[in-house]
């Protein structure tokens, strides 16, 4: 249903009713971020050779008790989370920090919030920092809402008075005045992030770090959310915002930090660093090798099928080593295409649907070109990946490499989908969870008027 | 406490003297070459030797430990159905079957004291030591949830649990009397030296959090080891018993341990209405205040290294 019409008391109206099958998009003001005149003001955060390494022996911590300073280089099973990280950040800046998982960004995020000190080289920031790394902060489930303002007001380092002036705008921004008197416990986790990015967004720290917090709340928040942190930046304040969301950033921020290993591998505008960051992780998601298999050249064709349609997966298989007992199979997934725009390379998180096994005999090495025609699948419209994978026996998985597939169509919102592979009949089968809707979240529907 | 004013901000950090430097332009820093010595001093400056931050201000720190430790006491006792009643059925149950196994199985009795009286003077201060120390203990690891997160004044965490505990001992305290008065024992003057064993007993407990709350944080050990003292403690401390029934060789003993200083002062205080032994008192109170200044340095070397530990 795309269009409805609703009788009213003077005749006919049209409207546009929400259209559920688009994909869920975020919509945020223009801004002008590009290419941003050079900083000429002062600085607010300064990291100069800012190394972060963990021991993670159990020794390692226990040294740590005894009250001297410890240098020198790092222990040789040290896990090194950052690497000489110089960098100079203005006062009024919006940077955003991108980067795979285990880039440093988090310890980035600890070293400014100054929970933790470098292990060598040096912090300095200036002003007082407000976290928003987790909404909800020091939120305890016993009390109410009222009381945890009060908590958590605190531990941002607002005073009293501070809250008693804010108090009405933050109860406005929250949204769920009617709660306040309820315990947190009983909140949704929509409802603690309101609350708590109601707070932390009126502290008056001069610094603030978001972390992966714009992804919380119904789209109506999130754009409130959003509108919020680009006031704060307008106003002056620094800002820090760690998010996979790459779409959100380029509006948000004056200037990109690109993280790889530890280390800062390009800092500029959003549109000098995201395109090339995306353009490097997805040739990376089409050839990936290691322990002795590499998967090159991947590639599906078409990219985008009708649901029961037909698309043949390419790709060059490569071993060094004897795997007996190991297979090549073709994979199709679900949540990849996210993933690869992410540039997240957590493989846990693409949820595989099917793994088709291909007769090949893996126990000398060698080169294989792969070829396979996968027919007549079974999937709803959605966002889908579909590629390579090399198993081992027990069907863990050595090493995969999949493409982004778009199974053309009409989207419904599925609770959850999921199929399992009948190996006997080569056949697959399909079972659906239809599930309600999250109560608060994607519109539900023409109920409105 | 909005200061605006970056220079009224903080007690100025000891290593930085002379004037007030100016905030150096972006455009004029190479971060690869800086030296932090050149900053003003509302910058936080973090090293591997430590922080040197703006102070956060005594008044602050003191907000924040007080809510806390209202926190501690709301959500410890709103769901149950008694609310505050609860902290006495624990010592109440203690002392009923404690002093059943004292006195009819190891024989002891009050030593001049209504057994009773001199039992819940022992358990009141007990108790205090029990959850200052233990939950001062558990602190920071149960803190693991805000800790990486945001910086705030760390002193505040091992202090709560014994803040807490202040409001039990207090009601303790008129309960001491209250038994007191049962068993035909009235206030005499000695009652003005109370404050000096309770101080004791207060600085020592959060002497001891301060150090032991850091540490078992970087030494899992502890956690095993320090609730075994805890009940040693309770039998070497004379809780269920007077010092005056330990043999005269062992007394000694008791004199180096301030639970037992403390224990003993109370009830020389508060029940035989007879002066404490001064000398013990104060060399007992002065060695607290070093422990708890000792505290206060140890968690200033290490508050740092807090969160890569958890």
């Amino acid at each position: 249903m795309s269009d409805t019409i609703v009788e009213g008391a003077d005749g006919e109206h049209t409207y546009d009713a929400p259209d559920l099958n688009a994909p869920p998009t975020l919509v945020v003001p223009e801004v002008a971020a590009i290419n941003p005149p050079p900083w000429n003001g002062p600085a607010a955060i300064i990291l100069s050779d800012a190394c972060k390494w963990y021991d993670e022996r159990k020794r390692g911590r226990m040294l740590s008790a005894i009250p001297v300073e410890r240098v020198g280089p790092p222990p040789v099973n040290a896990v090194r989370a950052l690497e000489a990280i110089d960098l100079a950040i203005g006062e009024g800046q919006s940077v955003g920090v991108i980067g795979n998982n285990g880039a440093g960004k988090s310890t980035l995020l600890r070293l400014v919030a100054g929970v933790t000190s470098p292990s060598r080289g040096m912090v300095a920031v200036n002003g007082p920092v407000a976290s928003m790394i987790e909404l909800g902060l020091g939120f305890h489930p016993e009390m109410t809402g009222t009381e945890n303002l009060h908590f958590a007001a605190g531990l941002l380092g607002m005073s009293p008075t501070d809250l008693r002036l804010r108090w009405d705008d933050i109860v406005d921004f929250s949204g769920i005045p009617h709660a306040l008197d309820q315990q947190v416990k009983h909140y949704s986790s929509g409802m603690v992030a309101r609350l708590g990015f109601a707070l932390a967004s009126h502290s008056d720290a001069e610094i603030i770090l978001i972390d992966e917090v714009l992804s919380v709340g119904d789209f109506d928040f999130q754009r409130r959310s959003l509108e919020r942190i680009m006031n704060l930046n307008r106003e002056g304040r620094t800002t820090i915002i760690v998010t996979h969301n790459l779409d959100a950033l380029p509006p948000l921020c004056h200037r990109i930090v690109q993280l790889e290993k530890g280390r800062v591998v390009a800092d500029g505008t959003p549109r000098a660093v995201i395109p090339e960051y995306v353009a490097a992780e997805v040739k990376k998601y089409a050839a990936t090798g290691s322990d002795g298999v590499y998967i090159r050249d991947v590639s599906i064709d078409p990219p985008a099928v009708a649901p029961s349609g037909s698309f043949t997966v390419r790709g060059v298989v490569e071993t060094t080593e004897p795997m007996p007992g190991c297979n090549i199979v073709v994979r199709v997934g679900f949540g990849a295409a996210l993933m690869a725009w992410a540039g997240e390379s957590d493989k846990q998180s693409l949820e595989r649907l099917a793994d088709e096994p291909i007769d090949i005999n893996l126990k000398q090495p060698g080169v294989w070109k792969v070829e396979a025609t996968v027919r007549n699948i079974p999937f709803f419209p959605g966002d889908y990946a579909a590629g390579l994978a090399v198993l081992e026996p027990d069907r863990s998985e050595i090493m995969s490499s999949v493409v982004p597939l778009d199974v053309l169509g009409p989207r419904e919102d599925w609770k959850s989908i999921r199929l399992a592979l009948d190996e006997n009949n080569e056949k697959l089968e399909h079972e659906v969870a239809r599930g309600p809707t999250s109560s608060e979240g994607r519109p539900t529907g023409a109920s409105s008027s | 406490m909005t200061d605006i004013d970056p220079g009224a901000k903080a007690p100025a950090s000891s290593e930085r003297v002379g004037p007030e430097p100016e905030t150096p332009l972006l455009a004029a820093i190479d971060p690869a070459s800086f030296d932090p010595s050149s900053l003003p001093r509302s910058w936080t400056i973090l090293t591997p030797s430590g922080a040197s931050r703006p102070g956060a201000g005594t008044a602050a720190t003191r907000r924040l430990l007080f809510a806390w430790s209202r926190r501690e006491l709301r959500s410890r006792y709103r769901e149950s159905g008694f609310r505050g009643l609860w902290n006495l059925v624990q010592p109440v149950t203690m002392l009923i079957i404690y002093s059943f196994v004292f006195t009819q199985i190891f024989g002891a009795d009050g030593g001049g004291l209504p057994y009773l009286s001199m039992a819940w003077a022992g358990i009141v201060v007990w108790q205090f030591v029990q959850q200052g120390v233990q939950m001062g203990m558990w602190s920071f690891l149960y803190e693991a949830g805000t800790l990486p997160k945001v910086w705030y004044p760390r002193i505040v965490i091992p202090m709560t649990p014994a803040t807490a505990a202040l409001m039990d001992l207090a009601v303790g305290l008129v309960l001491i009397v209250a038994v007191a008065l049962v068993q035909g024992i009235r206030p005499s003057m000695a009652l003005i030296a109370l404050p000096l064993p309770l101080l004791l007993i207060v600085i020592w407990v959060y002497g001891v959090s301060l150090v032991v709350a850091p540490a078992a944080v970087f030494i899992r050990d502890l956690t095993t080891i320090v609730p075994l003292m805890m009940r040693l403690g309770f039998f070497t401390s004379p809780v269920m018993y007077p010092v005056s029934q330990v043999p005269e060789q062992f007394r000694w003993l008791f004199d180096l341990n301030p639970v037992s200083v403390a224990i003993t002062g109370v009830r020389d205080t508060m029940l035989a209405g007879q002066w404490p032994q001064w000398q013990l008192l104060f060399v007992h109170i002065i060695g607290a205040t070093v422990l708890l200044g000792a505290g206060v340095f140890y968690l200033r070397r290490v508050e740092h290294r807090l969160v890569d530990a958890l």
